[in-house]
């Protein structure tokens, strides 16, 4: 097997926060095509049901975390707090930002037909989606913290049911454009 | 009231059964449209959004919207309003509104998809957690007491601190001490009270108008700040008819 994935898992494994791809990068002294292929072998070997250790993937950074199927025996001794109430409007933003992350807030308002400033504060607070200035939009882009994606009992958001058709529709694309040019608010 | 205004005079019609709206309080337009439609089983099309116009003028007077959500209620009712009249006179058509109209019906489906899929999401959360190592913070002894500065602190640091905080609050000053000249404009003093509101959490109005030179500066303020309300940049409360109205940055 090759080093650069056991070196890649001995570093995640040290690590107290989410790493990005940049960070392994440096830290590894490697390239990023390089060590993306490591993540892929990485992901390969452990993600599956007879690992205990698995690897989520987020806009955060890349972090270990155990097997979902564990969870029951894990939470015995984590803590970690999962706060599993989680109210409709909280719900909604959260699904929308799940699937169509990064994702500016005009756009996930033009969704959710109603304003919904208090609950990203709410959920930033609470650390369940990020907030990064994206310098294409000029303005914040919101995606799901790594800490939601492991609450969520995924390695990445691109295993939620019916991704694909939500997260990269023409169809929404194009309704998302046609309706910020009519935007009355 | 403009339901009264529709319902008056020759303009009925019968609305299939008779529908009572819920007392659920809604996370917006759309979801309250949206469980309109879904009870009575309607597709969502132009018609059915005519059907249910009553009925969600009747939540929307009914219940207390927050405030902070009744634009955004009042946007989708004007719509359904219109959609109706068209049913009711056919010849009478607003292209605009055509369109906007059109744009309902989609933006209704689209979120009727993520209200689909966001009951699978809650399915999963914290359901099958993946753990990750917990931070560890180290621990220190008691009876240990120690000072223990970071290297890089030099006198001269403290007073760059001390000195960075007079200039973030030079802002707040300023607002107060203006003693204006000529009258700003509301635009002036809506970047005005952004910037200051930039720094600080909150923000009483007495504070904001304590040095006005005279009655239209008081009234320039005021209108910079329901203008800053409507732009949802800032919040504003007031618990009870005399007390202070506090403002806060969104």
């Amino acid at each position: 097997m090759n080093d650069l994935v056991i070196q890649l898992e001995a570093l995640l494994f040290v690590a107290t926060r989410p790493m990005t791809m940049k960070q392994i990068a440096a830290a590894l002294d490697a390239s990023a095509a390089d060590v993306s292929s490591a993540l892929d072998e990485l992901c390969a070997m452990r993600n599956g049901e007879n690992s205990g250790i698995h690897v989520v993937q987020s806009e955060e950074g890349i972090v270990l975390a155990t097997n979902p199927s564990c969870a029951q025996v894990v939470q015995r001794l984590a803590k970690e707090d999962v706060d599993a109430e989680l109210t409709r409007p909280s719900l909604e933003t959260l699904t929308i930002i799940a699937y169509r992350g990064p994702i500016t807030r005009p756009e996930i308002e033009m969704i959710r037909g109603v304003n919904c400033a208090i609950i990203l504060r709410n959920l930033l607070m609470r650390g369940l989606i990020t907030e990064e200035e994206d310098r294409m939009k000029l303005q914040p882009v919101y995606a799901l913290s790594s800490d939601a994606v492991r609450h969520f009992g995924l390695h990445n958001v691109t295993e939620l049911p019916e991704y694909a058709s939500l997260h990269g529709d023409a169809k929404i694309d194009a309704l998302l454009a046609t309706m910020s040019d009519s935007a009355a608010v | 009231m403009v339901l009264n205004l529709v319902d008056e005079g020759n303009f009925h019609y019968n609305s299939g059964m008779p529908f009572s709206v819920s007392h659920d309080t809604f996370s917006g337009p759309l979801a309250l449209l949206l469980d309109l439609i879904e009870r009575q089983e309607l597709p969502i099309a132009d018609v059915s959004l005519a059907k249910v116009a009553d009925d969600f003028l009747r939540y929307v007077d009914e219940h207390n919207v927050p405030s902070d959500e009744l634009a955004d209620f009042l946007l989708v009712a004007s719509r359904l309003i219109y959609m109706k009249s068209r049913e009711l006179m056919p010849y009478l058509r607003i292209d605009e509104e055509d369109a906007a109209a059109a744009k309902l019906e989609d933006q209704l489906r689209l979120y009727q998809e993520f209200v689909a899929v966001s009951v699978k999401l809650e399915e999963r959360y914290g359901n099958r957690v993946m753990y990750r190592r917990p931070e560890v913070r180290s621990v220190r002894r008691d009876d240990q007491v120690s000072f223990l500065p970071p290297k890089t602190l030099v006198v001269s640091s403290l007073q760059e601190t001390f000195q960075s905080l007079l200039k973030r609050l030079e802002p707040f000053f300023a607002l107060q001490e203006t003693s204006m000249e000529r009258v700003k404009s509301v635009e002036e003093r809506m970047d005005e009270l952004k910037s200051v509101l930039a720094s600080r959490a909150g923000i009483r109005f007495r504070d904001v108008v304590a040095r006005a030179g005279s009655r239209v500066e008081i009234v320039v303020s005021f209108l910079a700040l329901l203008e800053l309300l409507r732009r949802k940049h800032i919040v504003a409360t007031q618990e009870h008819h005399d007390a202070d109205i506090v403002l806060e940055r969104v």
